[in-house]
């Protein structure tokens, strides 16, 4: 009995990190390709922040969570406009403008919520839309497996979460297996190297930009309208920054990556647990960004020793 | 004439005059040297060939017909092509994604045909018999392999006419042979090949012609057939007798630095420093002579305190100061002129006055004393800054110009002004003049030696061989972290044979004429 309870949880709870890793994974696999091009793109968070609000207003305008979902990746990709333009033509510091889109967003969006729903803390419409979820019943006969895609009330997982976990192998294959793939990588890795046999940096470093615009949107729109239908202010409560670290703890790698977001999804998703559990509830929500430190450490200190092993072997 | 290049100009934007009236020729199917001191001009006037830098004036005329070139990848579509000293690869990227990039073979849907990169990489070096593995990375291989690289990767844009710069400056001796015989190879194939070097023995080994840069300007173009060694020095350096010093004879004095089996690690954690023993004597220039990474830098940081000893002694005017802190070591006295005068010997964003007084700023009279020594007074600093100007000749506006937009010899004077005016009992110098002009090379060598006679104890290192024997009273040389030679008549010393100490051909001398 008390087995099966134990089963049943362990299986829920992979249905539930796969679930709350989505936003994190879009984020991350953004993170990564801005990486991969040598941008340090640490406005991630505010791009998503203001993607699942404009998102969800043009959703709910157009009673259509696609339409919603096009305006979330629009709206991401305006503000990675702005940032590529004042990061890469005006040669501001990458970091100091990503942290200030962060700041722009939070007020942003604040200031929408009460311009538009008259209330600062939420935007509750009255007519919600959200991304649908896809069961697939026939898999509910394979043992495990059905509890891991349907989940325990059998709803299944969200379209964007299947797009998420797609998103992996295009992006590996997007990065390692096209032209464009090797001239950003060559771009992020030694940029005068590029320049050297025509390859436009700048352009580049553009479109990597507005590439990870396009998935922060998609993490966007999967926080408005699907983790829940509605808008909170700040309500990605560091996602950005989670993914971020995802991205440095994965190499930089799609694969890694994944398996990095997954990791702090897997946290969240105990934090969410635990929370009918009698806990101090500090603590467990403390507990995924406490995962996200730890690991952080301990890949530094790794890396560091590995570099020195290494420096040492030459 | 495949490429012409007439009156040429080009003045940076910190007022260097790099190329002044330069023109230059080169023929179809010939090894083309092109040879000056650094700064002379060189690299510029090939940056401009390749468009990497615009001119200011001038005309390049290319197989007959007037161009403009205002990108590398004008160039490469011309034909023109470059491998740079410091190498333009990717290292994680393999030998084929490298030599493709920019011009990738594809298959549909915008894929990159990585086996099609690799079969023009093999296709390519069989072609020209310049050996690489095309799946290997970058990162894995040899700086021999990396240069051919470079020259594969340049072919492969059609380029006619190749520019090297500096290419044999990283290799070592066998791959400097392998390099001149790709390089006739490319010749027989009709290659046409502009060679940059400041080395003469290259020049008579390899070129047809050769000219000569001085001063941003072209000294002259000869046949080397036509030509000695002696020949081209004269109008490389412009005058007849290479850096000779006048200095009266040295009076050595007591002991002032004495290193006692010296050991230490490089940055690679591997034994870079095998017991060294030196002495240096008040009155006296040593200097040390060696190639590059034998250890030289990295006594030099731990007399200076910049790096910890693991085993040995460094005593200083007969203080024991070894791992010292830089500060307390300075304070005794030292002056330490830092071979990379950006990284180590100034700030680059800090005012020429400001770094005037880096070591002793909470000093007296640029501070207080008590509790006021860490207040500064800015008066004090500048009329001494403006003294220091004056005296050491900096070319400056002013002496609040950030140090960082001064030129490598200016900003070279204003390290040996902070260093000299504190008259250091040891003074210790690297690179003293390392890509500085001529006139401030003869003044710096003139102030050392007066620190000489005014009986500091000066420790020379230099890559320069003809510094380091114009210079010294006593001569040892580093070979692989240990001294393999040691000479104390410096006046009847030619390169060649300290060279062969330096290259490690011979070995355990201590006097001349005497082996061990």
């Amino acid at each position: 009995m008390l087995a099966d309870i134990l089963a049943v949880f362990n299986l829920g709870l992979i249905f539930m990190a796969l679930r709350v890793t989505t936003p994190i994974l879009f984020a991350a696999l953004g993170g990564v390709i801005s990486e991969q091009a040598g941008v340090v793109n640490v406005a991630l968070e505010g791009l998503m922040l203001f993607s699942a609000l404009i998102g969800l207003f043009v959703g709910v305008t157009f009673q259509s969570p696609w339409l919603g979902l096009l305006g979330a990746i629009v709206a991401s990709l305006l503000l990675s406009l702005v940032f590529a333009f004042v990061t890469q033509t005006l040669k501001a510091d990458e970091v100091v403008v990503g942290i200030a889109i962060n700041v722009f967003a939070v007020g942003f969006t604040v200031f929408l919520m009460q311009e538009f729903g008259g209330d600062k803390g939420s935007y509750n419409p009255a007519h919600p839309v959200a991304l649908p979820n896809v069961p697939i019943p026939w898999l509910n006969g394979v043992p495990g497996l059905g509890m891991i895609v349907n989940g325990p009330n059998g709803q299944g997982l969200n379209v964007m979460t299947y797009l998420s976990l797609l998103s992996v192998p295009l992006l590996t294959f997007f990065l390692y297996r096209t032209v464009f793939g090797l001239r950003l990588r060559s771009v992020g890795e030694s940029p005068l190297a590029a320049a050297s046999v025509g390859i436009r940096v700048i352009r580049m470093k553009y479109y990597a930009i507005l590439l990870t615009g396009i998935f922060t949107g998609m993490a966007g729109a999967f926080m408005s309208m699907a983790y829940v239908n509605m808008f909170l202010r700040n309500m990605t409560a560091g996602r950005g920054f989670i993914a971020l670290a995802a991205v440095l703890l994965g190499a930089r790698k799609p694969w890694g990556t994944f398996l990095a977001a997954l990791l702090f999804g897997f946290a969240e998703a105990i934090s969410n647990m635990a929370q009918s559990l009698r806990l101090p509830s500090q603590l467990v929500t403390m507990f995924p960004y406490a995962v996200t430190i730890i690991t952080l450490t301990w890949f530094s200190v790794r890396d560091y020793r590995r570099r020195q092993r290494r420096e040492a072997a030459l | 004439m495949l490429l012409e290049m007439r009156g040429i100009t080009k003045t940076y934007d910190g007022g260097v005059q790099a190329n002044r009236d330069v023109s230059f020729s080169v023929r179809a199917g010939e090894i083309h040297a092109l040879v000056g001191e650094n700064g002379a001009g060189k690299s510029t006037l090939m940056k401009i060939l390749f468009g990497l830098e615009p001119m200011d004036a001038g005309e390049i005329i290319y197989k007959g017909q007037k161009v403009r070139i205002q990108s590398p990848e004008q160039a490469l579509e011309m034909g023109i092509g470059m491998v740079h000293q410091h190498f333009m690869l990717i290292p994680s990227l393999t030998v084929a994604e490298n030599i493709v990039l920019g011009h990738e073979p594809r298959l549909g849907g915008g894929r990159f045909d990585f086996a099609r990169a690799v079969r023009i990489t093999r296709e390519l070096s069989e072609q020209y018999g310049l050996s690489v593995n095309p799946q290997a990375r970058i990162e894995e291989i040899s700086v021999g392999a990396r240069q051919r690289v470079e020259i594969l990767k340049a072919l492969y844009r059609g380029a006619e006419l190749l520019i090297l710069d500096e290419p044999t400056a990283v290799l070592t001796p066998k791959e400097t042979n392998d390099l001149f015989v790709s390089l006739k190879q490319l010749i027989d194939r009709g290659h046409t090949i502009i060679f940059i070097t400041h080395k003469l023995q290259e020049v008579i080994a390899i070129s047809d012609r050769v000219t000569v840069m001085r001063q941003g300007r072209t000294v002259g173009t000869m046949n080397t057939a036509d030509t000695t060694k002696e020949a081209i020095s004269r109008l490389m350096v412009g005058r007849d007798v290479l850096l000779r010093v006048a200095k009266p004879p040295a009076k050595p004095g007591k002991p002032v630095l004495v290193t006692n089996d010296l050991r230490a690690k490089s940055d690679k954690g591997n034994e870079i420093l095998k017991g060294i023993s030196l002495t240096v004597h008040a009155g006296e220039i040593v200097g040390i002579a060696g190639v590059e990474g034998n250890g030289q830098s990295e006594f030099v940081e731990i007399l200076t305190g910049l790096r910890r000893a693991t085993g040995g002694q460094v005593k200083i005017g007969g203080q024991d100061v070894t791992n010292w802190p830089p500060k307390d070591i300075r304070r005794l006295g030292v002056g330490h002129v830092p071979e990379d005068r950006h990284v180590h010997g100034s700030a680059g964003l800090a005012s020429i006055a400001e770094n005037l007084i880096l070591d002793r700023y909470d000093q007296p009279p640029f501070a207080g004393q008590g509790l006021a020594r860490f207040i500064i007074r800015p008066k004090a600093i500048r009329s001494f800054a403006r003294e220091l100007i004056d005296r050491f000749d900096i070319r400056a506006e002013n002496e609040l110009v950030p140090a960082g937009a001064l030129s490598g010899g200016n900003l070279q004077k204003v390290i040996i002004a902070r260093e000299f005016v504190k008259q250091p009992q040891l003074l210790i110098a690297a690179q003293p003049t390392r890509g500085v002009d001529i006139g401030a090379i003869e003044f710096i060598h003139q102030e050392i030696v007066r620190q000489r006679d005014n009986g500091a104890a000066v420790l020379l290192i230099s890559a320069d061989l003809q510094e380091v024997l114009a210079l010294s009273d006593r001569l040892v040389v580093f070979y692989e972290g240990e001294i393999v030679a040691e000479f104390t008549d410096t006046a009847h010393l030619t390169e060649e044979e300290v060279g062969y100490y330096m290259l490690g051909a011979w070995r355990d001398r201590t006097q001349k004429g005497e082996s061990k």
